[in-house]
């Protein structure tokens, strides 16, 4: 078997808060092979966030290590860390967008720092937005988009890299029903398309779809099923 | 280039709060920039003024002695004599010797037209090389061979020659002093000079003192000058010539009473003194004006930094390093201050420019200078702006570039 894309060994999260310390995350092992799709669910305050930041190379555990691509994750330095960040792509739960750009500037931000030409990176952009549906929307400002849009927006730009990993922190939190289904296919077709997701869902019917359905309590992986996409799963 | 573009318009989309600072900024480069120009001027024309005025020259002036000196009474009269000059240029160090004497008379233009009663300065063929003063071209000053023979001939202020022939170019002409006719060889320009003594010089006329003492009974000098090497060994020329002069005297050479002395090269250090003090003065107002901008642009920064924290957290989810977002975020206060800095300074050039458009009277251009503003100046402002601006902003950077992602897009 091949290694893993994304292993956690132990990875602990301890906060501060106010002295008393909270175990956000209390050791949780986990593989999440090339092209798996992984939902993450759990109750509020189980440590699903805490989890994907680590993920995500936004956060350090406490102890216990978090291997990406086969890079231990806790020994890099900010610039490193830096790097890895760029192979991973984020969709945030409130969209995240840059009010100030407009739907290729944000999407192209990314490429910014990748070292891309600028020609290249509006051209990528352009594609990516095209590819979720925006196309006629490259050059409207973020409040100017809906909700759903924006997310699409925000998905663009975590794809535009074409990362190896799309983490997503509830991408249909806050969408309406008919927004959040079109989030949802979107998401899929990615996956199909040969993707690796981790998507963190209080909703039951996206974590559906996923290969696997991982459930979270009070930091602690409780049980792991395996959802509708499993059978379809390559 | 892009991210220029993006830089001035991330600028210009926060201008209404920028404007402020940038204004500061101007008026601190612009007051900075223009004190710093009129001190230039100020110096240049000082050190102009200065050398016009003979700054190596040392005057000797005759006294009354003040105490007995081997037997002699104190109370006896010191009369310099036309044969001192050549005393003066055994001593060590002095490069040319002239006397002066001098009195008001009455001068007539050749057509009889014109009369006044100028200052005469009768004196030595080394005098105007001792003052550094120039003769305008077209003409000379006097030449020893005009002593030797005596001969009638002046040199003209041009002032005065405006007076008496209503032009400057007036060398051949004649006119009469004591009653004789003198030709013109030479006009004495306008220019400014400081410690002239009876009267600005270009209101006066020079004749040989050997033509004239004759003709007006003038035995003795009232001055005997020299000018001397180095104006950095002034004392020690003054003592060697009060050595040698207090000899023929017979006087007390530490008597400072008999023998008189105006050593221009002590004035001038002053003076320079005075003007150095006046430019540090200046530039230390300049730049507290300009720091009291930069603690506005410091204060503007981390502001605007404290804003932008979860926009920075963004960018390093998306893979920005730490040191781009320093680096991103010191550009941005450099921009602020280069388009306040900039805009100050091109104003100092403007303001400048008009000072110097407005017609001033020659002697008090002579003083102000031309109050431009330098490049080595203008350098100097772009590299006060520099530090200030990496002052203001590095630290506002630093607190940028350890932003955590987690705690930053934690703020919603
Ligand atoms: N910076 C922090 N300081 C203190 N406690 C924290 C911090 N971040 C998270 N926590 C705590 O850690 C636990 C896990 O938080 P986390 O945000 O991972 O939960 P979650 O599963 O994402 O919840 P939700 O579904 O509400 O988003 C919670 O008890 C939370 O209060
Ligand atoms: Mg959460």
């Amino acid at each position: 078997m091949t290694e893993p894309l994304l292993s956690l060994r132990s990875a602990t999260k301890v906060h501060d808060r106010g002295g008393a310390p909270v175990h956000a995350l209390a050791g949780v092992d986990l593989d999440v092979q090339r092209g798996d799709y992984v939902a993450l669910t759990g109750p509020s305050g189980s440590g699903k966030s805490t989890l994907m930041n680590l993920i995500g190379c936004l956060d350090r555990p406490t102890a216990g290590h978090c291997r990406i691509a086969g890079t231990d994750t806790t020994a890099l330095d900010p610039a490193d860390l830096a790097a890895l960040r760029r192979r991973i792509g984020f969709v945030f739960q409130s969209f995240h967008l840059l009010p100030g750009l407009t739907a290729v500037q944000n999407v192209a931000l990314p490429l910014r720092y990748g070292n891309v030409a600028p020609a290249a990176r509006e051209r990528a952009a352009t594609a990516m937005l095209e590819r979720v549906g925006l196309g006629a929307r490259l050059h409207h400002h973020p409040r100017e988009l809906s909700g759903g849009q924006q997310q699409r927006v925000a998905i663009a730009r975590a794809l535009v890299t074409t990362p190896d990993l799309l983490l997503a922190d509830e991408p249909t939190g806050n969408l309406d029903s008919r927004a959040g289904v079109e989030i949802r296919d979107l998401l899929e077709e990615l996956w199909r398309e040969g993707r690796t997701l981790v998507v963190v869902t209080h909703d039951e019917a996206l974590a559906a779809r996923a290969a696997r359905i991982v459930r979270l309590l009070d930091g602690r992986i409780v049980r792991i099923d395996t959802g509708a996409g499993a059978g379809a799963a390559s | 280039m892009n991210e220029l573009r993006e830089l001035l318009r991330e600028t210009w989309s926060n201008r209404r709060r920028l404007l402020p600072v940038v204004i500061g900024l101007c008026f601190g480069t612009l007051g900075l920039s223009v004190l710093l120009a009129f001190g230039d001027g100020f110096d240049t024309a000082m050190n102009g003024a200065l050398q016009r005025s003979g700054e190596t020259m040392v005057r000797w002036f005759g006294g009354v002695t003040s105490r007995p000196f081997r037997g002699q009474p104190a109370g006896r009269g010191m009369a310099l004599l036309p044969d001192d000059v050549a005393l003066l240029r055994q001593v060590p160090g002095v490069l040319a010797a002239s006397l002066e004497t001098g009195i008001n008379a009455r001068v007539v233009s050749d057509d009889g037209t014109r009369s006044a009663n100028p200052y005469i300065a009768a004196v030595g063929h080394e005098w105007l090389a001792i003052r550094r003063r120039t003769v305008e071209p077209g003409g000379r000053f006097l030449s020893p061979l005009d002593e030797v023979e005596r001969r009638r001939v002046a040199v003209i202020g041009a002032e005065l020659a405006q007076q008496l022939f209503r032009r400057e170019d007036v060398v051949g002409r004649t006119l009469r002093v004591f009653d004789q006719p003198f030709t013109i060889v030479g006009v004495l320009g306008i220019e400014t000079a400081l410690m002239q003594s009876n009267g600005n010089d270009s209101g006066k006329l020079f004749v040989p003192f050997a033509t004239a003492a004759p003709l007006r009974g003038l035995r003795n000098p009232q001055i005997v000058m020299a000018r001397i090497d180095d104006a950095g060994r002034a004392r020690e020329r003054e003592t060697q010539q009060r050595a040698l002069l207090a000899g023929r005297l017979q006087c007390d050479p530490a008597d400072r009473a008999a023998l008189r002395v105006s050593n221009h090269a002590l004035t001038a250090r002053d003076i320079r003194g005075i003007v150095t003090g006046t430019r540090v003065f200046l530039l230390v107002i300049g730049v507290l004006g300009l720091l009291v901008a930069a603690v506005g642009v410091a204060n503007m920064t981390v502001v605007l930094v404290e804003e932008r924290v979860p926009e920075i957290g963004l960018r390093m989810a998306f893979g920005a390093t730490p040191a781009q977002i320093r680096w991103r975020q010191l550009a941005e206060t450099l921009a602020m201050v280069g388009i306040g800095g900039g805009s100050g300074l091109l104003l100092a050039a403007l303001l400048l420019w008009g000072v110097n458009q407005v017609p001033l009277d020659p002697v008090a251009k002579g003083y102000l200078g031309d109050p431009l503003l330098s490049v080595t100046t203008s350098l100097v402002i772009a590299g006060l702006l520099g530090l200030c601006g990496g002052i203001a902003g590095w630290h506002p950077a630093s607190r940028a570039a350890a932003v955590q992602p987690v705690e930053a897009l934690r703020h919603d």
